[in-house]
């Protein structure tokens, strides 16, 4: 590992500058929270205003070639041959075996061509699986290293987004995402989304390498008056974390299932995938193991490889876990097999050698005006 | 800028000491608040536990991380900061004053001089970052 150079982004600079403190991520180089707020402020910055997080970490491919929508149809299990231009889905990449071999998110931005991003731990192994499920003429590109993917995420995210999109805004609220430029930095053909990672309104932002640092400082500029921060991946993590949204390497991976996380819902079984008739087998079967979100009922911050007991047995370990900045608990996520993972059983996690008591819930975790 | 208070003794694991007859004040220091971030809950010590300087006493968890907190001084915790079940984010904004954690009454007051004092530490700090 230490052989590998560490990776930053096009903005590193940019983040020494507002006081970044850094993490080691997927081998790059990420703020994890900025001097002067912490993770707590640019929690509630994001959940009440608006924040600006440098995401180029994550890895981005641009498919395309003829006959390409119906190879990613049969390779992923969601039903992207649904998608229309404009549209975004989340998507998965499963192996023969059913489980997860990333998940990711796809756009379309035309008849065959699609725009994918995807974890940045497994942004090799995913271009060596897709490029091996692809035939002719169908091109994979790795454009991670030639653009910067931004997320403006927050409730005053579109007063941001009115002031520095050129166009007429019904255009981006009929679609997902449009291809656009952002304000003063001219000409710079950024692709803008309306997807994101927190639970709030909000818009990732793809911008070619030269103009990044001009399409990020228009959108601290414009956001100014809105009291924008620049957000780090601290924030990230607690606000999906409250969410309920799962994050690869944690509540998800190749030892786990989708249905066994709880993304069924996003499967379509009426068409053929890689790893479906695993899925079939384990619907008709039932799963051994099952995702739980839980509130601690005392004090106390649950974090991953912590226990999870029903009274005296152990029964499933805790996968993500932290403080919540919203509901001012601990909160967490975890396995466990599917007779303890009823909604309002209590539980205990053992957190250094207590056993704190905890409340299995129904996600999210948290919701708006609550 | 990081703030070494002058009138404090320090242990290694960033632990700070304010000796007051046979009974000494701790908290953390500066620089392990702000190594810690937001710091979002602890279990206090035990009143009435003796503690052997060096042995973990309790953990402190921030929102980036959980961090072990060690007795810098040995003896018994006869009080603790019971502010600091509502309110832990006093250890970030006050380290050395709101923010203390316990009190120990000494088994051997002359242990602090083991202790680093501020310039130590000071000197110490550097070494760490480097």
């Amino acid at each position: 590992m230490n052989e590998i150079a560490i990776k930053k982004t096009a903005l590193y600079d940019l983040h020494l500058k507002l006081g970044a403190k850094f993490v080691s991520f997927a081998g790059w180089e990420m703020p994890i929270h900025y001097a002067g707020s912490g993770i707590l402020k640019e929690h509630q910055t994001v959940r009440t205003d608006v924040g600006l997080f440098d995401i180029s970490h994550m890895g981005r491919f641009e498919l395309s070639g003829k006959g390409c929508e119906a190879m990613l149809s049969r390779i992923v299990p969601t039903p992207t041959q649904k998608m229309k231009r404009g549209d975004a889905q989340y998507s998965m990449l499963l192996n023969e075996e059913g489980t997860v071999l990333d998940d990711i998110y796809i756009y379309k931005k035309g008849k065959d061509k699609f725009f994918l991003i995807v974890n940045a731990s497994n942004r090799e192994k995913d271009f060596l699986w897709l490029q091996g499920h692809l035939e002719n003429p169908a091109i994979l590109q790795d454009v991670t290293l030639e653009t910067a993917l931004l997320a403006l995420q927050g409730p005053k995210s579109w007063n941001l987004m009115e002031r520095v999109l050129p166009f007429d805004k019904e255009e981006i609220a009929l679609r997902t995402f449009v291809e656009t430029e952002i304000i003063p930095a001219r000409g710079n053909g950024v692709l803008v989304a309306r997807t994101g990672y927190t639970g709030e309104r909000g818009y990732e932002i793809v911008a070619p390498l030269p103009n990044v640092t001009k399409v990020w400082n228009a959108l601290l500029a414009a956001g100014g008056e809105l009291k924008i921060l620049p957000i780090g991946l601290g924030a990230r993590d607690t606000l999906r974390l409250e969410k309920g949204y799962p994050l690869y390497g944690h509540e998800i991976n190749e030892n786990t299932t989708p249905i066994e996380a709880g993304l069924d819902k996003f499967i379509d079984f009426t068409k053929e995938f890689i790893g479906k008739a695993p899925l079939i087998l384990q619907q008709a079967k039932g799963v051994t193991k099952k995702l739980i979100c839980f509130q601690l009922l005392v004090g106390g911050v649950p974090r991953e490889g912590y226990s999870i007991y029903s009274g005296e047995k152990e029964v499933g370990k805790v996968t993500s876990g932290n403080f919540s900045p919203s509901l001012k608990k601990g909160i967490g996520m975890g396995f466990v097999a599917p007779r303890y993972a009823d909604i309002g059983s209590e539980i205990f996690v053992s957190i250094h050698d207590r056993g704190a008591a905890a409340v299995i819930v129904k996600p999210p975790f948290y919701r708006k005006g609550k | 800028m990081m703030t070494i208070e002058p009138t404090l003794w320090y242990h290694k694991e960033h632990e700070w000491v304010k000796v007051t007859g046979t009974k000494a004040l701790l908290g953390i220091s500066d620089f392990a608040q702000d190594a810690l971030g937001d710091i979002v809950y602890l279990e206090l010590p035990k009143v009435g536990v003796n503690v052997k300087a060096g042995t973990e006493i309790t953990e402190i968890e921030s929102t980036k991380t959980t961090s072990p907190m060690y007795a810098p001084i040995s003896g018994k915790i006869v009080s603790v900061n019971e502010t600091l079940k509502e309110r832990p984010e006093l250890i970030n904004k006050d380290p050395y004053g709101e923010g203390w954690i316990a009190v120990i009454e000494m088994a051997d007051p002359k242990e602090v001089e083991k202790l680093m004092t501020a310039s130590a530490y000071e000197t110490f700090l550097q070494k760490e970052e480097h």
